[in-house]
């Protein structure tokens, strides 16, 4: 009965949120935290216990909570989005550059694996995205397929010039 | 509750050490007397932006079987508090001469 309670009162807050699943339940799991803590206080002050859950959910509030909640993240999980997006694409075209440009040319782009700079900057690509975003496998789908079509489209149209 | 007057509030309270929300909430409801109780669940969105913006970290500990999550000031956060604190102080200044021998 007690779940329930703190769920109904967890469902309305949520009903605002639209978030990635991952932020949504850190938040709704700190809140739940927030209303067993308030209970129990509330109960140890001598309140039964559906009075004290009954306060707890009152004293915190519904779904003006979740809309406030909501306007907090959006912002940054917009940024996050973009720089998560930014990034892998820059990578990219930074190894893009590594591979192609020096040498000019198909024949000579096998090279490249021998140089430090290309794997540093493969590296950077692979560790910064799971180091900077809680999405990071996103974002390294999104290197992957931004490599593969750079590398598509430099080294079928020159294989075919072949 | 001021406007404005969260974030400080908060700050304050989390130089003396990490705490978790209900804790704030609690501390910030003792300490005035009940002057900046609040909506409970509004202090959240607060502790979320001031760690978004860096000003506070934040981690997961179990304590008594119950995952709580700890809020820490970031030295940005301290440099903030020092800054909003300064504000304040000159605000106060300020309005003093206008307010003083006034009757309640």
């Amino acid at each position: 009965m007690d779940e329930q309670v703190i769920d109904q009162a967890l469902a309305k807050i949520r009903s605002q949120l639209h978030l990635s699943q991952e932020a949504e339940t850190e938040i709704l799991g700190e809140i739940r935290t927030h209303l067993e803590e308030a209970r129990q206080a509330a109960r140890m002050a001598g309140e039964d216990e559906g009075q004290a859950l009954e306060r707890a959910v009152a004293e915190f509030g519904g779904e003006e909570v979740g809309q406030e909640l909501q306007q907090a993240h959006a912002g940054w999980e917009s940024i996050e989005a973009l720089a998560a997006t930014g990034l892998p694409v820059l990578l990219a075209l930074v190894l893009r550059w590594l591979v192609f440009v020096p040498q000019g040319s198909y024949r000579a782009w096998g090279q490249i694996f021998s140089q430090p700079a290309f794997w540093g900057v493969a590296l950077a690509a692979l560790l910064l995205p799971a180091l900077l975003f809680r999405r990071w496998q996103f974002t390294l789908v999104s290197w992957g397929i931004f490599w593969l079509i750079s590398v598509v489209f430099i080294v079928i149209p020159h294989a075919y010039q072949w | 509750m001021r406007k404005g007057s969260t974030e400080i509030l908060v700050l304050s309270l989390l130089q003396e050490r990490p705490m978790y929300g209900y804790e704030i909430s609690t501390q910030l409801e003792q300490r005035s007397g009940g002057y900046f109780g609040m909506k409970e669940g509004l202090l959240y969105p607060s502790l979320h932006r001031m760690q978004h913006r860096g000003w506070l970290s934040a981690s997961w500990q179990t304590v008594e079987g119950r995952p709580r999550k700890y809020y820490s000031l970031t030295p940005l956060g301290s440099k903030v508090l020092s800054e909003q604190a300064a504000e304040w102080a000159t605000f106060l200044a300020a309005m003093e001469p206008f307010i003083k021998d006034k009757p309640v």
